[in-house]
């Protein structure tokens, strides 16, 4: 076949057409994601309202010199604790800040982190906001685990609100790390590639980071 | 018969991809437990069918056919992910509750049973039609057993807690399996009357007619 023959042959048309497909998709893609992204200081916004609901909460950052700065939600990517994910046993910590509410005439002090646990089953990730509650220096207990949305989405989106989560908020005690108890079914729960495993391990992670955070003080 | 109303009539009741066809039946099973899942999926492959069957249809001249499929698959893989960024954005709570299944949409086999079997064969108008009335069929479908097994699984309804009496087993997989397959069952033998009626009615009419000619 010569060049000018293989330029009129069905090969050329279909090789052709099928990449005129895909490079349509791929810029009509990236245009989406443009107007579509979602940003850090709406990932953020939703954690707050699905971990806090309707109580009023200030939620503060770091601004430009190390200093709290209150997060304005207009803007997209508001600054945390961190300047890049930290790496603590098996979570990746990749953002963490503090939110301040008052809790039946009593003003709380939260570290929301939001943390990756790793080693989940299959060697599956699962991303949690985890809200740690702080009294006089000192980790006192957690307030609430939520799944964070995450852009590989598994059934285990749906424990979000179960008993599961809630059993490890409250069943937080100083210095215990949350281990899935295979015996007693404790903490067990899996989705298609992941597993509490993974969410015990990215409490664990938010846990110590704030507890470095505090000095020690876990 | 109007080809826009027998093709519309065709995706509600005659061919409804999920009591007739028994197509799409992986989210069926998955997402009936919840009657507000289950619409949500409806209307999210609702959205993408039509929109797939529009644009497959337009190039469908253009498309050679050796490389059809592979086309197909891209265009509808490009629909879900554009899907799945309007979801993530402006419905987080539906992006939640659909979890996996949202990005099963791509494999979903009305989709690209549609394209096929329609969308490469008929005009943008007609294919447009075709993809609005088969994911209604499909909506519908899935969200009347939806209710169904939230209703009696659950004792809730949308969400909404109704009584506290339920039927656990019709919350997990294998109650949605029995009551897909008592929807299918019913499904087919109301259509089955329904046929019989439309004989009945016609063979009394020709044997009058027959009487009339012979008088």
């Amino acid at each position: 076949m010569t060049v000018k023959e293989f330029f009129k042959s069905n090969v050329f048309k279909c090789i052709t057409a099928l990449l005129c497909v895909l490079l349509a998709s791929g810029a009509f893609l990236t245009v989406c994601f443009g107007f579509m992204e979602v940003t850090e200081g709406e990932r953020l916004n939703r954690a707050v309202a699905s971990i806090y609901g309707g109580k009023e909460v200030t939620v503060y950052g770091l601004d430009e010199n190390g200093n709290d700065a209150v997060i304005d939600s207009s803007v997209s990517s508001p600054k945390g604790l961190l300047e890049k994910p930290v790496t603590i046993g098996n979570s990746d910590v990749k953002q963490a800040y503090k939110v301040v509410f008052t809790d039946g005439g009593k003003e709380v002090l939260n570290y929301l982190v939001s943390s990756t646990g790793k080693r989940g089953y299959a060697g599956g990730n699962v991303t949690c906001w985890a809200a740690i509650t702080v009294e006089n220096g000192v980790i006192s207990g957690i307030y609430k685990v939520v799944i964070s949305q995450s852009a590989s989405q598994t059934l285990m989106s749906d424990i979000n609100g179960s008993s599961i989560l809630q059993d490890i908020a409250d069943g937080y005690e100083s210095g215990i790390q949350y281990v899935p108890d295979k015996d007693n079914d404790e903490y067990i729960v899996a989705g298609a590639t992941m597993s509490s495993t993974a969410v015990c391990n990215s409490v664990n992670g938010a846990l110590s980071y704030v507890g470095n955070l505090l000095g020690g003080n876990g | 018969m109007n080809k826009y109303k027998r093709i519309t009539l065709d995706g509600l009741i005659f061919q409804n991809p999920t009591l007739m066809l028994v197509l799409g039946t992986c989210p069926t099973l998955a997402l009936i437990k919840s009657a507000t899942s289950a619409a949500g999926m409806g209307l999210t492959v609702l959205v993408v069918l039509t929109l797939s069957n529009i644009i497959i249809s337009a190039l469908r001249k253009v498309i050679p056919n050796a490389v059809r499929i592979p086309c197909y698959i891209v265009v509808i893989a490009t629909l879900v992910t554009f899907v799945r960024m309007v979801l993530e954005k402006f419905l987080p709570s539906l992006y939640d509750s659909l979890g996996g299944f949202l990005a099963l949409i791509v494999v979903n086999c009305i989709i690209l049973g549609r394209a096929e079997a329609f969308a490469n064969k008929h005009t943008v108008l007609e294919s447009a039609v075709d993809g609005i009335a088969n994911g209604l069929g499909f909506t519908c479908a899935l969200t009347l057993m939806g209710i169904i097994c939230e209703f009696f699984g659950s004792g809730s309804l949308f969400g909404l807690k109704i009584m506290n009496f339920k039927i656990a087993m019709l919350a997990t997989p294998a109650g949605a399996f029995l009551v897909y397959g008592l929807a299918i069952a019913v499904f087919t033998y109301v259509l089955d009357c329904f046929e019989k009626s439309k004989r009945v009615k016609a063979n009394r009419i020709a044997r009058e007619n027959l009487l009339k000619e012979g008088a």
